[in-house]
């Protein structure tokens, strides 16, 4: 539901305070159990407060967890780190840990704890005057993202009277600040590979984040893993689909204002331009000359009526500004997942500009008159369009061609194309020394090396940053997009966690009708028999089967 | 604003409006239907003659004899008073049209009662003045301008009968809280009216207002046929014919209209302003977005507004950012800080790795030196968030408006009586809610700049005042309620407590004592959230399982197992598996698959519509 839950670290010390005795190595790893003692000392007491106050609302927590620091506050809830003391002999830890094969980014995923260790998680409460309905929907596709790469996982959830936590993994990670004008291209690369996993599993699941920024993605720069959290202004909507199960994703048509393009689809995750003939094209020329005309009237001349008493758009504009896409500005009621695409094009403005953060407008016309700014009007009147707008304007400041991505990012970043050197303290560079995905060895990169990188970003980031969403790259196309398409890696389709029901052995999967339980056929001694599964248990990845279905393709499990 | 030229319209005004009561509803409806052929505001002389003809019969009388100079005089004399008379029409019609959208009427007549012709008179005259922008309320309010009555209008103070009498209004409230049930009022309906400045019109006034705004009455028959609706529908619903005739009449202009025509009903931007207008294609959405940029005369004598200009320079914090001599020292000192920290940064790896080399040596204690080492490393990010405050560009830009929808607690509130309620310093918080919020859409032009200025004075004392009883609440605060965290809290004894410096003493990041914000589940505001949560109405809420059956469903399901359930369920599986075999025919695969291929089906048909999706069209219009 916010943003801050991104679990960097909070708080910080007075330099005077600084001890000049410790000395500090890049790679050192940490005490996690510590960290509260790293705090002022105001804030460690306010943070032991709230901790016992945690105990105290959910008494069921004192059993299984110890709480020992708080990662973020937010507005609609606040996170706190804590150890899972029983991981090792109490739980079954296999549906949230999945199965992603080991040469997958995100088999970190599935890899067990090591015996013995300590366990760290991250204990989510959720504020007791959110409604019960929103937490379920935060819950429920919280559930829905089991399997998903990248993505947070549901370890469990449980209540006690109004107050709701759930429970996920811990992920290290650093503030998006501390690094992203230090990451090396393969860094970036990285960090957009696990973004766009992200983002094609939950919106292959229907689901849209609509609050992707850095501080919901967690990202450790010195391993390379993200993982993207905080689904509270998620949305998803509901259409059956094969197999009956669950495929959340807007196809209704609104009443009023809808647009020219239609709802995702899975032929068209973006929508698409609607045929000739299914609006009135003399109607919209007609309007669209109107407007062209208003922006070159004298102001006092151009009016709307004054008490309106039509309705009003009941799009949903949920997400962060700065960083929503021109379609919710716009108040376009046929969202899709390209909303998330173009927030995630905003973070590789900030790395590529090295700067942070680059709209700064407080509401959403400004926000429009920001891209306006840069894209031109002609592009802006049509994407209008497209969501069924028009946008007149005699600011002079909107010329009429705008300028492309690549210069906004060039003439901005004049060091775009020297090549940093290599970080000791990041990915890869650190990686040759610590625990990390697997990753090939880089050497440092050459002029030449880092220059073909950069154009193959600028490239990919003109078609993440296109304005007409139709016509906006998906999370897939992102990954098979020379910048992020790894030759000497698998492609992404064979690590691509199916959604419930789909992949080779999907028709062996279904939902049950009235329990709405995911179930799966097995295969018992030439029998069929019905097994009720959790929610990320039965997932197909690629083209391989689930986990239940191994016998029948002839796999090793 | 169209209220006062209204009024001097009425004082100026020689006409007699007050049309005796005992004319009857019915009446007025005959004679409407006589005159609804005619067009009374045509300005040309044939027309005048054609209307006065048919209106008034007797006024020009047929001269049977041949025209004389005395009879042209007497001609010439009548033309200029009609003229004169048309002019004041003309006035009384433009002025009474623009007043219209701002009143709003009680008609008090039964709406249900079908016996007497009051249900449909209500009805038409209900239509009628929604046609003219105006309000029709079905609830006696302070909101109500124009009470409409055919009760006899009796007072004590006689000169309050007048409906322009002048009595501070400052006297009441005129908060838009209902007054009385209108039953319990009947009888003092008129007084309450009275008393609260409103206008009294008879039905038959009101129906000559209309007529001569012409807004004319339906024929008889087309009135009652909607009888069966109490409340009238809306003009706008109302797509007739008829309707959009008598629209053009009235306004001049079609519904596919001039849009060089300015319209009364519509708000302008400034003259040589800037603006955004985005508005529906359709029309059939409220305006979506209208900003109006007030325009400033710089120094060097040019305009400026604060729509954003595209500098993109490289070392500007950001692309709008101009780089003038006050971001070239920003510039300049962030260069600095960096430069500072990159040294510092190395210094410290290379203490570190002469301490590292060091502590092998004495190779003892290893484990300490681990400990500490990762103590640092974490202090190391803990400053460097710290500093990161200090820079957060979010300070220079912060606004109002937005902190106000930054607040989690508002939701989908949107007001801006809680402004200061996310006080956050983390610049980027996300809102959730839809865009239903009209008020939000044009704050620019709602907001006078001295509002708007106090406004963010407001955010700033409620502020000052919130961090201020942060503190005095802390020890009210009891443990076991789960608000969002406060402000610094007093150590409960006062040993522990240090001394510290002013700098080291830190404002709470993004929390204040008082919390006010909405509660979802009790659908209330709140001023305290911790309060709020203590509250019997919330408790009740929270201790009420059946608000929770849903979520506990899918809690339920979400619940990580133990291995005994685990293992439990894999037994009862194993069971199930006999008790299956023994109980029902063998499935065939074979059957699954072709009903899965059934479904299969039922899912390309459901796609079929996008996939022959061909030929997108080019919208280079």
């Amino acid at each position: 539901m916010d943003s801050d839950d991104g679990l960097h670290i909070q708080g910080g010390v007075d330099s005077g305070e600084e001890d000049q005795e410790e000395e500090i190595d890049a790679q050192g790893d940490t005490d996690e159990e510590m960290t509260i003692y790293l705090k002022p000392p105001e804030e460690q007491h306010e943070i032991e407060q709230e901790i016992a106050a945690l105990k105290l609302a959910v008494p069921q927590l004192a059993e299984d967890y110890t709480i020992v620091d708080r990662l973020g506050t937010g507005t609609f809830s606040s996170v706190y780190k804590a150890i899972d003391l029983w991981y090792h002999d109490k739980w079954d830890n296999s549906p949230w840990h999945g199965h992603h094969p080991s040469n997958s980014s995100a088999y970190y995923q599935s890899l067990p704890h090591v015996k013995e260790s300590k366990v760290f998680v991250a204990i989510k409460r959720i504020y007791v005057t959110s409604n019960p309905e929103r937490i379920r929907n935060e819950i429920l596709i919280m559930e829905d993202c089991r399997g998903c790469r990248h993505a947070a996982q549901l370890i469990t959830a449980f209540r006690h009277e109004d107050q709701v936590v759930a429970v996920m993994p811990y992920n290290r990670n650093e503030d998006f600040r501390e690094f992203y004008r230090d990451l090396s291209m393969t860094g970036i690369k990285s960090y957009f590979r696990c973004m766009f996993r992200a983002l094609r599993d939950i919106h292959a699941r229907g689901i849209i984040h609509r609050d992707v920024k850095p501080a919901n993605f967690l990202f450790d720069p010195r391993t390379g893993i993200g993982t993207l959290c905080d689904f509270g202004l998620a949305s998803v909507k509901d259409v059956v689909n094969t197999q009956g199960a669950i495929q959340r994703m807007d196809t209704s048509t609104p009443a009023h204002g809808s647009c020219l393009h239609t709802s995702p689809s899975r032929e068209y995750p973006h929508g698409r331009i609607r045929q000739r003939g299914e609006y009135d094209l003399e109607q919209i020329k007609k309007m669209q000359k109107e407007a062209r005309q208003k922006s070159s009237w004298p102001s006092e001349r151009v009016g709307y009526p004054d008490k309106d008493t039509r309705p009003h758009s009941k799009a949903n504009r949920a997400g962060t500004r700065g960083f929503r896409a021109p379609e919710v500005l716009l108040k376009c009621s046929q969202q899709s997942g390209a909303i998330d695409v173009w927030s995630a094009g905003m973070i590789m403005l900030f790395f590529l500009t090295g700067k942070f953060p680059l709209l700064q407008s407080s509401d959403d016309v400004e926000a429009l008159m920001e891209i306006a700014a840069i894209i031109g009007r002609q592009k802006m009147e049509k994407v209008a369009v497209v969501h069924g707008r028009t946008f007149a304007t005699n600011v002079p400041s909107i010329t009429h061609d705008g300028i492309a991505w690549r210069d906004f990012v060039e003439r901005q970043n004049l060091r775009l194309m020297v090549p940093p050197k290599p970080d000791p303290r990041y990915y890869p560079s650190s990686a040759t020394r610590s625990s990390s995905p697997p990753g090939p060895s880089h050497a440092p990169p050459t002029r030449e090396s880092h220059a073909k990188d950069v154009e193959a970003a600028l490239s990919l980031l003109a078609e993440i940053m296109q304005p007409e969403s139709t016509r906006r790259i998906t999370p897939r196309g992102a990954l098979y997009h020379p910048f992020l398409a790894d030759p000497s890696e698998p492609e992404d389709d064979e690590l691509f966690p199916h959604p419930f029901g789909e992949g080779v052995c999907g028709k062996w999967h279904f939902v049950d009708e009235v329990t709405e339980e995911q179930c799966v056929y097995v295969h018992v001694n030439g029998e069929k028999k019905v097994r009720r599964l959790m929610a990320g248990e039965g997932t197909a990845i690629g083209g391989w089967p689930c986990e239940f279905h191994r016998e029948e393709f002839d796999c090793d499990d | 604003m169209a209220t006062p030229l209204s009024r001097r319209a009425l004082s100026a005004r020689p006409l007699p409006l007050q049309v005796p009561l005992e004319t009857s509803p019915l009446k007025v409806n005959g004679r409407s239907i006589s005159v609804s052929s005619k067009r009374a505001r045509s300005p040309e002389p044939a027309g005048d003659h054609g209307l006065s003809t048919v209106k008034r019969p007797r006024a020009v009388p047929p001269s049977p004899v041949p025209a004389t100079r005395q009879a042209d005089d007497d001609r010439k004399d009548r033309e200029r008073r009609r003229a004169a008379r048309e002019a004041q029409k003309e006035e009384f019609r433009t002025k009474y049209t623009r007043a219209f959208p701002s009143w709003v009427f009680y008609i008090d007549l039964d709406p249900y009662d079908s016996e007497s012709e009051s249900a449909s008179l209500r009805e038409t005259l209900a239509a009628r003045v929604t046609q003219l922008g105006g309000r029709v309320d079905d609830f006696f309010s302070r909101e109500i301008t124009h009470l409409i009555t055919d009760q006899p209008v009796t007072s004590e103070d006689p000169t309050s009968n007048k409906e322009n009498a002048h009595k501070s209004r400052a006297l009441f409230s005129r908060s838009n809280t209902l007054l009385k049930s209108p039953i319990k009022l009947k009888g003092r309906l008129i007084q309450q009216a009275l008393s609260l400045n409103m206008k009294i019109w008879s039905t038959a006034k009101l129906d000559n207002v209309l007529e001569r705004c012409d807004v004319l009455a339906p024929t008889a028959s087309s009135s009652r046929q909607p009888k069966s609706q109490g409340v009238p529908l809306p003009a706008s619903n109302q797509r007739s014919l008829t309707r959009l005739l008598a629209s053009e009449r009235l306004h001049g202009t079609t519904t596919e209209r001039d849009p060089t025509q300015k319209r009364h009903d519509y708000r302008y931007f400034s003259k040589s302003s800037c603006f955004v207008l985005v508005e529906d294609i359709r029309q059939e959405l409220a305006t979506i977005h209208a900003l109006e940029y007030p325009l400033k005369r710089g120094r060097d004598g040019k305009d400026h507004g604060a729509w954003p200009v595209l500098y993109c320079h490289p070392k500007a914090r950001g692309p709008f950012v101009e780089f003038d001599e006050k971001e070239r020292r920003r510039w300049e000192k962030s260069q600095r800080a960096d430069a500072d920290k990159e040294e510092e940064r190395m210094q410290k790896v290379a203490r570190e790795l002469s301490r590292k080399s060091q502590a092998q040596m004495n190779s003892r204690k290893a484990g300490d030196l681990r400990r500490s080492v990762s103590m640092n490393n974490l202090h190391r990010q803990a400053m460097h968030a710290g500093m990161d405050e200090l820079v957060d560009l979010d300070a220079d830009f912060g606004d109002a408006q937005d902190s106000a929808h930054a607040s989690g607690y508002l939701a989908s509130t949107g007001t801006g009586a809680y402004i200061a309620a996310s006080g956050n310093s983390v610049g980027i918080t996300s809102t959730t809610g839809t865009t239903s919020n009209a008020g939000n859409v044009f704050r620019t032009l709602d907001l006078p700049a001295s509002l708007r200025g106090r406004i963010q004075q407001q955010v700033v004392t409620s502020r000052k005042v919130s961090s201020a009883t942060a503190i005095k609440d802390q020890g009210s605060r009891k443990a076991g309620t789960m608000g969002p965290p406060v402000g610094i809290p007093e150590r409960p004894n006062g040993l522990l407590r240090k001394s510290r410096s002013t700098n080291t003493l830190r404002l709470p990041k993004r929390d204040e004592g008082s919390k006010p914000g909405y509660c979802e589940s009790c659908k209330i505001k709140f001023e305290d959230f911790d309060n709020h949560i203590r509250e019997r109405k919330h408790r009740k809420f929270a201790m009420d399982d059946s608000n929770y059956l849903q979520l506990d469903f899918v809690l339920n399901r979400v619940q990580r197992r133990t291995r005994e359930e685990l293992e439990e369920q894999q037994r009862n599986w194993a069971v199930s598996h006999l008790y299956d075999r023994s109980s029902e025919a063998p499935e065939t695969v074979l059957s699954t698959q072709s009903q899965d291929t059934a479904l299969q089906d039922e899912d390309d048909v459901m796609w079929d519509d996008e996939l022959d999706a061909e030929g997108e069209v080019d919208l280079e219009l």
